[in-house]
Order: C-alpha cells, then structure tokens, then sequence
C-alpha cells in the first residue's frame, strides 16, 4: 500500500501509509460534518476528505488544507476540530473495535480488508498530534517516517 | 575450484572488487569469486554462504547472503560452543575492495564446449571495466539466465569479449579417469546437439570439483582414528587384502575407487583387481537426471558432514551409523549396495522406535534402480527360516501417521513408514524383471503384436509363466446409489508367504419395503505372487486421483492400498487403475487403444496368447470360446492353427479392405484373449458383433479379390455368428417376461422392434447380468413431456450407445433426462470429447450437474478452449478452494478458470497460504477484480497470482499492494525485462527489480485506479471531483491531489524519507489518461499534455529518474 507525505503545502511534513491517513480522515470527517464547526469552504472540505476515504485518491494521497487554512480564524477552528477528533479517540480506550472499524462507510474494500484487527487508538492519536502541529506551524521535519504499529 | 591470478574478482552478486590485498582466492567454474584469505597473523577464510545455508530460524531475515569468516560460520551452523548468533557472524563488506572504471580484470571460466570427452580448458576473458548505465559508478557483471521469467542460473557477463583458451589437460588425474570412464568414452556417440553435450560436460566437470573438494574437506574428517590412509595404497596395490579394511574403511576405499583415485593403466603380466579398472556410475542410457542427481548426492553428502559438529571424534561404528542416519536418501546412493543391505538387516530382530523406523525405510528408498532386481529378490528370501524379508520389515513398520519426514519431498502431508516402503518397493519394482511392462534398454522385441510392445524376454513371469495367476482382473462394482438396489463387490488380501491372498467381498441390498432384503458373502478369489501384476476396473475412485498412467499394479502393493484404503494418499504414478470405472475392454472399443499397452502381458500369460505366439505344442486343443449355452457351446482350434492364424494378423495389408478384414479379425482376437480373463460378457460380445461385421467385409470384398484367411478363421467367423441369433433370441425372452407390475413392457417393445442387432447385442452387453425386478422397472419408468409412459429411457439409451458413452450402462444418466441431455450437448462436440470422456465417474457427474444448465456464451467458451474443463478442475478439485470457487457463480467460475486456470503450482500454494489477516477469500475477491488485461494476458495473470502474500506483499503495513499498483509492476517487468519484488523496510520505493536493465533499482509507481473513469462519469458535478482528483502544486505553498503526489514522488529522490536510501526511479503510470480526459469532454491526449508540461516545469532535473509507463 503506498506512502503518502502530509503537508500542509510547503515542505514540512511527515510520511504516513495511506491506509493509516485514510482512517484518520474518518474520524475527522465524523467530527468536522458537526454544525458547530463553522469554517470557509467548509463543504469543500469535507467532500475532499470524503474523496479520501472513499479510495478514491488511492495511491495519491494527501492532505491538501492549505486553501482552508488560510485565515487564523479557519486554522483555529480546524484545529479544535482535531483537538476534539483526539478527545474522542482518547475516550474509546486502548483500542478500537473490529466492528467499530468495519462499520466505517467506504466504498473502498481493501479498507475492510485491512482493518480486522482492533486499532491501537494511540497509533492514530499520533497522526492527529502530528496534524495539529502542522496546522500550528509547530511542525519542523521535512522526511520524517511515521511508523505505525498495527498488525 | 579453480583459481587465477589476477588482481581484479567478480563477486557472486556482479560486483567486480580488488583482491591484491587478499590471499587465496578461490573462484567456481563460471568464475565467480566464492573464497579468499584476509592474510594477517592470524590468517582469516572468508567464504561464500547462500541464504538457504543458514539456520531455519534465521532465513527469515533479509539479505543473508555473502561472504562470511569461515571459521565463525562453522561454529554457528555446528551449534559449536559458544555458538555465534547470527549476528556475531563477520560478513566480509567490500565497499573498500570496490573496483574503478577502466580497470583491467581477467575472468577465468570453465570451458564447456568441444572437445566434450576432454577434461578440461579455461577460458580467459580479458576486458576494462566499464560504468553502469545510470553512471554512477562501475557496472554490475552478473548476467541473469532466464527461463520461463524464472531465473534459473546466473553467470559473468562477459558479452562482446573474445576468449583466450587456456589448455589444462587433466586426463592423467583421477578426476580425468572419472571423467573419461563416466562421459568422455561414450559422449560423442550420443545423437543429441552440441548445446546438450556442453550441458554434460557442465554438470560432470561439477561432479569431479564436488569430489575434489570432497575427498579434500571430508574424507580426512571420516578417517580420523582409523587407519586408511595407511592401508589405502596397499590394498589398492594388491599387498594387503581388502578385508582387512574396517567396514568405515571398505566404505570410504569405495568412495575412492568408484572417483577413480587408484585406477592406474594396466601393466602386462601383472593384474591390480583395484587399479586397473574401476565400476562406472553413467554409461550410454543415463539420462541428465542422472548426472544431475549424483551430483545432488555428493553436494547432500558434502553439506551435511561439513556441518556435523565433531564428526571425526565419532567411534567408527558409529561413524557409519550416524552416516546412514544423517544421509538423505539421495546422499545415501553413494554408499555401496551391500553395506545397505548389511545395514537393514542389522534392524531385522528389533523392534523399533519411530525414529529407528525411519532410518530403515530410508536405507529403503536409498536403493538404486541398479539393484531392483537384486534387492527385490532379498526381499523374498528369509533371513530368519520363515518370514520372507519382506514380511519382516512390512510388519516391523508401524502406522505413525502423525509423523512427518523431511528427507523424502514426495508426499507433502503425514506419512506412515509402510506406505513410504511399499512405495520405495514399487519404484524398484517399476525397473525390475518381475514387471512385465518393463523391457531394459536396449533390448530388441521380435514381431511385436499390433498395439503390443512385447515383453522383455528375461522377464520372471515369462519365463516361470507358471507363477503368474492368470485370473487376475478384479471387478470393483461401487455401491450404486439408485434408491432401490445397491450391489458392491470389492476385495480384501493378507500376505502369505510370497504370495498375496485376494478374497472377494460381495453384498447387495434391495430397499422394497417389505420385501427388502440384504445379501452378503464372501469367497476366496486366488492367490498371487507378491510382484505379479494386478489389473482393476471399477475400483471407486477418488476426486483427488489424477489421470492413471498404468492399468495395472503389483499384487503387493493392492495389498497395502487395501489395508490402508488411503490411496488418494499416493501420488498420481501410484493411483493407476483407479480411475477406471468400466472394463479395459470398453475402453477399447470406445477408442482408447492406448490401454492395450497396459494389458499387453495377456497376450503372454493366456493359453490362446501362448498358443497364437507359438508357444504351446501344435496339436494341442485350445478352448477359445465358450458360448452362452453352456459346455455344449464350446469351440477349440489347435495350437497350430491358432500360431498359422497369428501370422495372417501381424502382417501389413496395403489393401483397404482387406486391411479392415485383417483389423476385425485382430479386433476378435483381442476379445478372445480377454476371455481368459474373466471379462466373458463384453469380449463375447464384441467378438460375435465383430465377426458379422468381417463377415459383411469379406461378403462385399469385389469380385476376383481374395480374402486370403484360413480355413479355421473362417470357421470361427461363422460359428460367432450363429452364435448371435440364439444368444439375442434367449435374451428377448427374458425381456419379454419381465414382471413389471401393470406397465407396458417398453423395454421388450423397443428391443424387439426399435433395435438393430448390434443394438439388442450391445443392450445385452449392457444389462443381460441384473436380475434386480427393481433396476428393470426403473428402466421401464421413463415418461415424455405429457408425463406419459413411453420408454423414453430406452431412447435415451440409444442415444448415448450410439455415440460410444459408456454412460449408456448408469442408470443414474439414462433415467435422468437432464444429466443426459448436458452429457450429449458436451460430448457432442468433436473438441470437448476427449476431454469430457476420460473424467472419472464421480468427476464427471460433478462437472454435467454444474454446467447442467449453461449458458451458450459460457458453452461456447468450452467449446472454444476445450482446456477451460482441466482448469475448472484445478480449481474444484481442491477441497480448500472449492468453496470459494463455487460461490463464484457459472460464469464467476469460469471467468476465474480462463485466467488463473495455468498457473503455476507455486503460485497455486501461494494463493492458499494466509498472511496476517489476508485470508484466501481476500485473494478470490482480488484476482476477480483485477479488470480483464489487454496485453501480455498469460504474462499479467500469471504474475497478478503471484504478486499475492505471502510471496510478494506489502511488508510495511502486512497489507495487499492496490490493484492498480499491481499491474503497475507487472508492466515494468515486461517493458524493462525483469522480475520486481517487494521492497524491504529500509529499501525505497515498493519494489526493488531484478534483472534486466533496472536490475536492483528501487521504483516508485503512481497511476489511476482502474475504475476511477468510471466513478467520475457517474458524478453529478465531474469537474468538481476531477479538480479535487487533480489537485494543485505550488512549491512551498500547495501540494495536493495527483500533482501534489508526483511532487512528493520525486521528493523521494532528492529528499528521501528517513530511515530510506534515495528513490532511484518514479514511474508514472499514463493507462486510463485518455479514459480521465474523456470524461471531463477533452481530447483523449489532455491530460497526457498537462502531466507532461506540468513534469518539464518543475522536476525537469529529475527527468532522466523518470519512467513513463503505457504512455
């Protein structure tokens, strides 16, 4: 399964496989689809990140939030969007269920085929922190690799 | 090992290194580096180890290959203490020794070519070394030889350089006498091509290194604390007498003399039993499988000593006990025929533990074909005045199922130690005298019968034909499943002395309410010599069984097959007859001559076989038919006539028509022999159905034509058919007085006034031996579509008659009008025939109830690739995948069958092995959406199984590659000439090739999954997922989408991951480029153009790190 490097537009950013970032869109399509989150060009993003998940960018993924981060207002609000996705991976526990994680609507099989072991949350929680300081401009690595433990 | 003195070496892997500063170096016959010295005061060997050298535990790990500190590596692989971990062990890194362009390097080779009986020249390329493609630094010298896209062997690339040939004639040394004794003398005789010859010499110059090194490495380690090396000479010179040899001593002279280390050139006047010839292993018959095995034994043999801890501390006995131990069966070839022997019978008394068990069938199997004949006869002899050998190791060995052994690759499952003895037996038996379809190379058979080979004139049968038992057919009748009667016949054996007693077991049960009744019994069937041969039919076959190559086995082995009822246990030279489900003769008729082939010893073990040989006194009367009216129905000719008669069968008829009297009247005689045999009923038939034809023949032969047959012949042609009127009248009686309850006797009506004659004979054939009111009621029972009455199984009879489907016989087709119908539909065509008619019984119904309704279009594909019903097999039969295969659905199924049907077997165990959580079902539902290739189709769908975890999977997430990456690498094998496989953790991009000019290049692809077009056709807005598809790319600012990612592609080259070496190439994968920019209304070529202009702008400098695929 390919690679894929999240930036947010320059340089800086980490390497993750897709597979992972693919779940990490879920959880933050679930939260972002939320009405309290009020940003620009809010349903652009959202059909972005569904575009994801559905497989469709299979092979070439990323992230692509740069036109939705450009006011203060909108990076604020993305990250408390993010910071709220960590809250609630924080509150499933150690892990993520099989049936949790095989009732994620997708049209990609390969997704289902992956996930049929309980995702270690923190493995995601991970990603998450990572986004939040990319979106910070906290983050300082340009090639650093990702490893996720899972299987 | 040969060596040379340049400065310069080529490492196993293609490197070429500097060497001055090493000592020693040692190079293998394709010139290749495999060992030098680090000089020092401690002088270190370093040596070349192959992944499969080490430890089982540790194989797992990547990159094991190379060059190691010989003396550490010893210790690890004989657990010598301390043992090193693997990662103790010192792999020599030569990226100090590399070699510079332009540098002068001399290869020496081995020269394979003519003269093919000389031993042997160099040849010496001398060349500069030159840059690699992608110049950055010196090329890579190891040529891949390919066959198949495997790669089977690999050698110096020294293409464009001219040899020097360098003489060095070893003739005078023991491995020139091996040489010459084993090849040289008899090559050039051999009518095989200049390739194939060189091909010998290759692999017997291997031999005579491997001995080499073998009489160099092991035999000191053998002979410690014995006294050989003293002996050696004397007793090969005639001073001292060879028993005064230890047995460890006899064995290890052996080895030598066999290698030709003593030979010397006789001396007039003075004979040296052990100097002036020794045995040859090869002679004009051996085939390369010979060769090749030998030289697999001495490797075997060379393998395990080396790494056997303190092998020469060993006591001597226990020396040659452990080597009999430790040896694999083919290792142990080496060792001579009588210490084996010596050694089995050292088992004879005890009783055994498994493991002992296991060391007795090995020195079993061990035995050559060399001493079939030899080792079949001890087996008959009795070692203890009263079991013959052969008893007292059958009953020696127990039923360890649970056992597995690795030392024999014939079986893959479970294996118990008698199977594994009757199986070695049986191989012996194959090439042994007691085998009657056996005839030893070379050997001549005088006027062989139509469609007989003949038999070999020293074959034991022959000669003691008195010890053969000639009523030797059994007849298997399967439990039937018709719901009102089921009859079984089979047979049950023990050994008895030398011979094989065969009881008949019979048992019929008729389910008719109150009138059902259950009948069973037994008799004594005959006695047999343990290797005469035995022939089947009907023996219940199973779905496992391959095709049979033989109708017939030795009684000793039907012996085990019956005790055990594990035949689906054997592998497919051992299922034999059992497949057959109708008589041979059946078979005959209906076109297989092959089987003749099989029942060819007839001829010779029958009194009217002997008597048409001229074997049998002239004035002897020989019975040769006996009609169905009993004693009063008896016809003999003399044995004379019958030998006169013989002559007229075996000659040429150029003459059509006399040719076909001359073909009727073999066919006759065919059946007659048959007659000997138990087969009365179909031999009679045919032989009376023949004879009027050759009647009819001679009849209508033109006017002046003579038909040129005896008087006798003649005489027996009439009397056949007399035979026939009475014979059909007596059957339509009983026919007609049938009690079908208030029925119309369809069965009487059509018999008598809808067959023809050859029809009412052949029905007779068919039934005339039931007499279940039942089966006969049923056959009566068939109804038109109104649900009338009108003996429509009887047509349906016809039908499948007529066309020569033994099927006619099963009422279980005949009275099913469906299973009937598909049969006629499939077998109706000419190319499906031959495929249909030779499946199995229970294979066949399997088959006609899956395709029962079949659509044309999947009817036609059979039709059209008539292979298409062996690859549905493939899938079907096996239990494991069936499920799976099943639930495709009709067309699912064959859609699979078409492309993944030829496969090869390591791919087909590939696709059943799970990985992580990739489970088989995973892997259907992968190979099935893979869309149909439209190039390259075997190549793509070969590799699209292959590229399936285990073998080839995504190691850094244990999940599968995308379909579309997939055909990604495929293509690039195909365009550049290589074979990808998955990159390593540390290794960049998703594979690394092999071969081919991207040889070891790390590749990175991206492309368009196969059906996105298709999703973006059904968009509501198009442009906005296309948009979101492409993405957008400005540097430092935006990354996103396909642009984003060729971007982050290309960072792989010139900012690479951590942890990862730079990308050596991306590859852009351009299939469904014109598909994408139809869909958003552009020219086919629109995004080609973006894509293109977009690369030129901003990666212009990586370009040449670029790949355009299917562009």
């Amino acid at each position: 399964m390919p690679d894929t490097k999240i930036t947010n537009g320059n340089n800086l950013g980490f390497w993750v496989h897709e597979i992972y970032m693919q779940l990490a869109y879920c959880y933050i399509y679930d939260e972002l689809i939320k009405p309290q989150y009020s940003i620009t060009n809010k349903d652009d993003m959202l059909y972005s990140i569904q575009f994801h998940i559905n497989g469709y960018s299979t092979g070439i993924m990323s992230l692509g939030w740069e036109i939705y981060t450009n006011s203060q207002s909108d990076k604020q609000m993305i990250i408390s969007v993010l910071q709220a996705v960590k809250t609630n991976l924080q509150n499933k526990g150690a892990f993520i269920s099989i049936t949790e994680l095989q009732a994620i609507p997708t049209e990609d099989d390969d997704f289902k085929i992956y996930y049929r072991d309980p995702f270690p949350t923190y493995q995601l929680i991970k990603i998450v922190d990572a986004l939040i300081e990319i979106i910070q401009g906290a983050w300082t690595s340009t090639n650093y690799s990702m490893d996720i433990a899972y299987k | 090992m040969p060596t040379n003195t340049t400065t310069l070496a080529i490492l196993k892997d293609g490197t070429p290194i500097r060497i001055h500063l090493f000592e020693n170096p040692a190079f293998d016959v394709d010139g290749f580096l495999i060992q030098f010295t680090k000089p020092g005061t401690q002088p270190e060997i370093y040596r070349y180890h192959q992944h499969s050298e080490f430890k089982g535990e540790d194989r797992k790990k990547p990159d094991l290959t190379g060059y190691y500190n010989e003396s550490l590596f010893l210790k690890y692989i004989q657990n010598t203490e301390p043992v090193p971990t693997l990662d103790k062990l010192i792999k020599h890194d030569f990226k100090n020794n590399l070699a510079f362009e332009g540098e002068e390097i001399t290869v020496s080779t081995i020269d394979f070519d003519s003269p093919y009986d000389y031993f042997y020249n160099t040849k010496n390329y001398t060349f500069n070394l030159q840059l690699s493609p992608d110049k950055r630094g010196v090329a890579n010298y190891r040529k891949l030889i390919m066959e198949n896209y495997r790669i089977v062997d690999s050698k110096i690339n020294t293409d464009g350089h001219i040899p020097v040939i360098v003489l060095n004639n070893q003739s005078a040394t023991p491995g020139g006498y091996f040489f010459k004794k084993n090849l040289g003398d008899f090559i050039n005789n051999w009518a095989i091509s200049e390739i194939q010859k060189s091909t010998f010499k290759r692999i017997m110059s291997l031999i005579v290194f491997k001995i080499r090194e073998i009489n160099r490495d092991i035999i000191p380690i053998i002979a410690t604390n014995t006294h050989f090396f003293d002996k050696e000479f004397n007793v090969a010179n005639g001073i001292k007498d060879y028993n005064d040899f230890t047995d460890l001593e006899k064995l290890l002279f052996n080895f030598k003399r066999t290698w030709g280390y003593y030979y010397d050139t006789p001396i007039n006047g003075l004979p040296r039993p052990h100097k002036d010839d020794f045995e040859a292993l090869f002679s004009i018959p051996s085939t390369y499988e010979d060769y090749y095995s030998y030289y697999s034994s001495l490797e075997n043999f060379y393998q395990i000593c080396y790494k056997t801890k303190n092998l020469s501390y060993y006591p001597a006995d226990d020396k040659i006990e452990y080597l009999l131990k430790i040896l694999s069966p083919s290792a142990l070839a080496v060792i001579p025929y009588n210490l084996i022997i010596k050694a089995i019978k050292a088992y004879f008394p005890l009783k055994l533990s498994q493991e002992d068990q296991r060391v007795l069938v090995k020195l079993v199997i061990s035995i050559t074909p060399s001493h079939a004949n030899e080792f079949l006869d001890f087996l008959l002899e009795k070692e203890n005045g009263a079991e013959t050998n052969f008893q007292v190791i059958y009953d020696t060995l127990t039923d360890a199922r649970l056992e597995r052994y690795p030392f024999v690759n014939w079986f893959v499952d479970e294996q118990t130690n008698r199977k594994y003895f009757a199986f070695a037996i049986y191989e012996l038996w194959k090439v042994s005298k007691y085998n009657l379809d056996y005839i030893r190379p070379g050997i001549v058979i005088p006027n062989p019968w139509p469609n007989f080979k003949g038999i070999d004139p020293e074959n034991y049968f022959y000669i003691n034909s008195q010890e053969f038992n000639k009523k030797n057919f059994l007849t298997f009748i399967p439990s039937s499943d018709q719901q009102i009667v089921t009859s079984q016949q089979r047979f049950e054996s023990s050994i008895n002395d030398k011979k094989i007693d065969i009881t008949k077991i019979y048992k019929q049960n008729t389910y008719a309410g109150a009138f059902s009744q259950h009948k069973i019994g037994s008799e004594y069937f005959g006695s047999f010599h343990l290797y005469q041969q035995i022939s089947f039919c009907g023996y219940e076959s199973n779905l496992d069984l391959r095709i049979p190559k033989s109708a017939t086995l030795p009684a000793f082995l039907f012996h085990f097959i019956e005790e055990y009822d594990r035949l689906v246990d054997f592998d497919a030279g051992v299922a034999l007859a059992a497949n057959l489900t109708v008589d041979a003769l059946l078979i005959y008729f209906t076109g297989g001559t092959s089987i003749l082939k099989d029942l060819q010893y007839l001829k010779y073990t029958t009194k009217i076989g002997r008597a048409l040989a001229g074997g049998i006194e002239s004035t002897e009367a020989i019975e040769i038919w006996r009609g169905f009216r009993g004693a009063s129905d008896i016809f003999t000719l003399t044995a004379g006539s019958l030998t006169q008669i013989n002559h007229y069968l075996i000659t040429t008829e150029n003459n059509e028509e006399k040719r076909k009297i001359l073909e009727g009247c073999q066919k006759i005689f065919i059946s007659l022999t048959f007659l000997g045999v138990g087969l009365s009923l179909t031999a009679q038939a045919h032989a009376v159905r023949e004879a009027g034809k050759v009647l009819d023949l001679i009849e209508a032969l033109p006017p002046g034509v003579a038909h040129g047959l005896a008087p006798e012949m003649i005489n027996l042609l009439t009397t056949l058919k007399g035979s026939k009127e009475v014979t059909l009248s007596l059957f339509g009686n009983k026919l007609n007085t049938l009690d079908l309850g208030d029925a119309t006797n369809y069965i009487f009506l059509k018999y008598n006034s809808v067959f023809t004659d050859a029809q009412r004979l052949k029905f007779m054939t068919d039934f005339q031996h039931i007499d279940d009111l039942a089966f006969w009621r049923l056959l009566n029972n068939g109804r038109n579509a109104s649900g009338i009455r009108d003996g429509k199984y009887l047509d349906n009879w016809i039908s499948l008659s007529e066309r020569g489907l033994e099927e006619a016989k099963f009422t279980i087709y005949i009275c099913n009008q469906t299973r009937t119908d598909v049969l006629i539909r499939f077998t109706d065509q000419s190319t499906l025939k031959p495929v249909i008619n030779p499946l199995s019984f229970e294979r066949k119904i399997a088959f006609l109830n899956t395709f029962a309704d079949v659509d044309p279009v999947n009817f036609a594909k059979f039709v059209g690739d008539p292979t298409l019903v062996k690859k549905w097999f493939r899938y079907y039969d096996d239990l494991v995948f069936q499920p799976e295969f099943k639930a495709l659905g009709e067309t699912g199924m064959l859609k699979f069958a078409e492309r993944y049907g030829n496969i090869s077997d390591d791919a087909f165990r590939n696709l059943k092995l799970q990985w992580h959580k990739i489970n088989l079902n995973d892997k259907f539902k992968r190979l099935v959406e893979f869309p149909d290739a439209t190039d390259n189709m075997l190549y793509f769908n070969k590799r699209r199984c292959e590229m399936l975890p285990p073998s080839f999977g995504d190691i850094a997430t244990k999940g599968l590659y995308r379909i579309h990456e997939t055909d990604s690498f495929i293509k690039l094998e195909l365009q550049f000439n290589g074979v990808a496989r998955a990159s390593l953790i540390d290794e960049a991009g998703d594979i690394i090739m092999q071969g081919g000019i991207l040889d070891r290049m790390s590749l990175d692809p991206l492309g368009i999954k196969f059906d996105l077009p298709q999703k973006m056709a059904q968009q509501q807005d198009i442009n906005r997922f296309y948009n979101n598809w492409l993405g957008a790319y400005v540097p430092d600012q935006k990354s996103s989408g396909f642009l984003g990612s060729i971007h982050a592609h290309f960072e792989k080259i010139y900012l690479p991951k951590n942890g990862k070496p730079p990308l050596d190439y991306i590859v852009i994968d351009y299939k469904y480029f014109d598909e994408i920019s139809t869909a958003i209304e552009q020219q086919p070529y629109y995004l080609k153009n973006q894509i293109d202009q977009f690369i030129i702008q901003n990666f212009n400098q990586y370009t040449n790190q670029l790949i355009k695929l299917n562009y």
